[in-house]
């Protein structure tokens, strides 16, 4: 080498510059340090149990107001929100969550903020944290922010939002199960236009309407809608000439769950016994 | 970095939603379809208070807003807000009716509302509704049609498609109208939209023949209205043959149904027909276009199995620029004009077992101010109060709703919402579920987009209404 360095000198220089400047950028930027630590297998994951408060309560709330600026994809303010351990890592200014303190922890504090505020999270525009979803996380905190504990440990947590999932729509197995009486139900509402229904898309129970079908309905009608016995969940013969000697008939019925029996011939003794099964009957008698 | 854009949304759209198959022999586009999923609701009776009737006149509570009564209006309250009317710093104007609990559940409610009182166990509230829109028929139109501009489908049109109707002589989707005014949304609150005009609310008349001209003429037999009938169906479907507009289909659709109607509308108007007893709950009276004859038709029209029943009564915008507008004057008139017919509605639906599948919903447009109007500055004639997009209360009762509900809360003067917001669309995507429907998947596809009630815009099933 003309100014006398070795090579391998040299080469120690660089190393030994790269790893202060690595160090450097690590300090600087944990979110970087957790790549590169994460790139050699050095992290360990702090993994929150499955029926946690954390992954059932606290996690559902971070994936629909922050992940989207602090998760996978962008981490602003190197902080991400879509696992525990870089929750409790934190972001560019340090931890953003000091456990069992929710008055001391930078998050909490963030998302309390009023919407007009520069520092709020998540910034005005975005849909903001309710309060209850605030108060989940302040108890989450205050506990421990623990990944473990269960939702019956953790003091003072609103009661979770009652989430509404709606069934898959089965058609496959209601069709199976229609195609067994496929050919007299074909009859019977031919014979009764109108009347009879499926309850709903995914279902092979039925729902029977007579009442439009007035006095020209009486018991030799009810009788013939025994094919469909097992099937029947509602019926309404209000206004029909059905009287006691449907009283069997309507016994067959053993699934029916609301009965509307409006100005019909039926005593309310032969009604009891339905009551007494269990059905809900609509006589207009009080 | 457009195509990640793209593709992230189609990411997000695609979570196995299909809209469903809502064909129907052209001939009958009212035929019943079966929901997607057991209802808990199977019609809708939707009582429309058009004007926005003032929540802390009824049920909201404020014992602060009293207090500070007459006070200058806080200034973090005017930051950044829009008024229809006040201008400059308004006084806090407290309730101008005394408020006490009723009901097991101990639910507050002013005097105003001593009939409905008895049914408040039943009630389902939601204190925490808000929209964007402060001015009358663009927050009509958002309530009624999930938009604020014209040209979107009305609730009851949505229902009507989704859901068709029991009753083939009767139109699946009727209108009433009471208070001397149609709403200021006009008959687009009833309007299709997109969806075939078949859909469309009927509006009957409150006064008088309930559908004009539905009785023959003199010297038509119903034989020679039936050959009439026939001769213009063959021409129609010669012109649908040849240009295949499905709005012919909805033409002879509506002669076939306008000729079954004239027998079984004219019955189910006949209100007058009930036993006294019924007439004297509802207190209703023939020969005015009142509130209380609509309550009692509107029963009898869920009884014939109409799907979609909307009473509107105008008249509820409080000012305070003229006694009709005075929450001391016109306001009590209203409540007085409601009040009997819906606890007698409620009262009959649930003796006619009807309560446990009609769901009953009770709204207006948007909520009043915490403070009093001021209108161009001054102190008004009368008492009253502006509208306030950001937090009005409604109730809902019947089919599959919570009773004894109370959901959501404003702050302590009543003017935010500080807890479980309700979106309209929420409420949209909550009601069409209570009647067995997904509203991600009652779709019409119109200009390149699968047109929803719930519009674009991610909606909540409020799961906490539910029973």
């Amino acid at each position: 080498m003309r100014n006398g360095v070795s090579a391998r000198a040299y080469f120690i220089g660089v190393a030994v510059v790269s790893a202060l400047l690595l160090a450097l950028a690590m300090a600087l930027r944990p979110s970087f340090a957790y790549a590169v630590r994460d790139t050699f297998g050095l992290v360990q994951p702090v993994p929150a149990a499955p029926d946690s408060f954390y992954t059932t309560r606290v996690a559902p709330l971070f994936a629909e107001h922050c992940t989207g600026c602090h998760g996978g994809k962008r981490q602003k303010g190197d902080l991400r929100l879509d696992e525990l351990a870089a929750v409790m890592r934190g972001g560019k200014h340090g931890p953003v969550i000091r456990a069992g303190s929710a008055g001391e922890s930078e998050l909490v504090a963030r998302i309390g903020l009023p919407q007009t505020d520069p520092k709020a999270m998540p910034p005005q525009g975005k849909e903001p944290l309710s309060g209850d979803d605030v108060a989940v996380v302040r108890a989450w905190i205050a506990a421990g922010a623990s990944a473990t504990r269960l939702a019956r440990d953790i003091a003072g947590a609103p009661p979770p939002v009652r989430k509404i999932e709606i069934p898959v729509l089965d058609t496959a197995t209601a069709a199976r199960e229609r195609a067994a009486f496929a050919a007299p139900l074909a009859d019977l509402q031919a014979r009764y236009p109108g009347a009879i229904a499926f309850v709903s898309r995914s279902s092979a129970d039925l729902e029977i309407n007579a009442s439009r079908l007035g006095a020209s309905f009486d018991d030799g009608d009810l009788a013939a809608l025994e094919p469909l016995r097992d099937r029947i969940v509602r019926l309404d013969v209000s206004g029909t000439r059905v009287g006691d000697a449907s009283g069997p008939a309507l016994a067959a019925m053993h699934r029916l769950q609301v009965l509307r029996a409006l100005d019909t011939g039926m005593s309310a003794k032969s009604l009891a016994p339905l009551r007494d099964r269990g059905t809900k009957v609509h006589d207009g008698r009080f | 970095m457009g195509a990640a854009f793209l593709g992230s949304l189609a990411g997000r759209a695609s979570a196995s939603v299909t809209p469903l198959d809502f064909s129907r022999p052209p001939s009958q586009p009212l035929a019943a379809l079966p929901p997607e999923f057991a209802p808990k609701a199977r019609r809708v009776i939707y009582l429309h208070m058009a004007g926005a009737p003032s929540q802390l006149e009824l049920f909201e509570h404020k014992p602060e807003l009293t207090k500070f009564d007459g006070k200058d209006c806080p200034a973090s309250f005017l930051a950044g807000k829009r008024f229809a009317f006040i201008s400059g710093v308004p006084q806090l104007l407290g309730a101008q009716y005394p408020f006490h609990q009723a009901g097991q559940a101990g639910a507050w409610i002013s005097d105003r509302l001593p009939h409905l009182e008895k049914h408040i166990d039943d009630l389902c509230f939601v204190r925490s509704m808000r929209t964007d829109q402060f001015n009358h028929a663009p927050a009509q139109l958002l309530l009624q049609t999930g938009h604020e501009r014209l040209g979107f489908a009305s609730f009851g049109s949505w229902v009507t498609y989704g859901l068709g109707t029991e009753n083939q002589n009767l139109p699946g989707f009727i209108v009433l109208t009471s208070g001397g005014k149609n709403p200021d949304g006009g008959k687009q609150l009833w309007g299709p939209g997109y969806l075939p005009g078949v859909y469309q609310g009927v509006q009957c008349r409150s006064l008088g023949e309930p559908v004009l001209y539905l009785k023959n003429p003199a010297g038509v037999s119903r034989p020679l209205r039936r050959r009439m009938l026939d001769s213009i169906g063959a021409i129609n479907g010669l012109t649908h043959a040849e240009y295949a507009n499905p709005e012919t289909v909805t033409r002879t659709a509506q002669y076939e149904l306008a000729f079954r109607m004239q027998i079984e509308a004219t019955d189910a108007m006949d209100w007058p027909g009930e036993p006294a007893a019924v007439r004297a709950r509802y207190g209703a009276r023939p020969g005015e276009a009142s509130f209380a004859n609509n309550c009692l038709v509107a029963r009898r029209l869920a009884e014939r199995g109409v799907r979609f029943i909307q009473l509107h009564h105008w008249g509820w915008d409080s000012h305070g620029a003229s006694q009709n507008e005075a929450l001391n004057i016109g306001f009590a008139d209203r409540c007085r004009e409601t009040d009997q017919p819906i606890a007698a509605l409620l009262t009959d639906l649930k003796e006619r077992g009807l309560f446990d599948d009609t769901l009953v919903v009770w709204a207006g447009e948007f909520g009043r101010t915490s403070m009093r109007e001021n209108r161009g500055g001054q102190e008004m004639q009368f008492v009253g109060r502006d509208h306030n997009p950001g937090a009005f209360t409604i109730w809902m009762a019947g089919g599959g709703v919570k009773p004894g509900m109370s959901y959501g809360e404003t702050d302590p003067l009543g003017y935010e919402i500080v807890k479980n917001p309700v979106e309209v669309r929420d409420l949209h995507a909550t009601l069409l579920y209570l009647l067995g429907l997904d509203h991600r998947k009652l779709t019409y596809p119109f200009q390149g987009l699968d047109q929803k009630l719930t519009s674009v815009k991610p909606a909540r099933i409020v799961g906490d209404l539910l029973a």
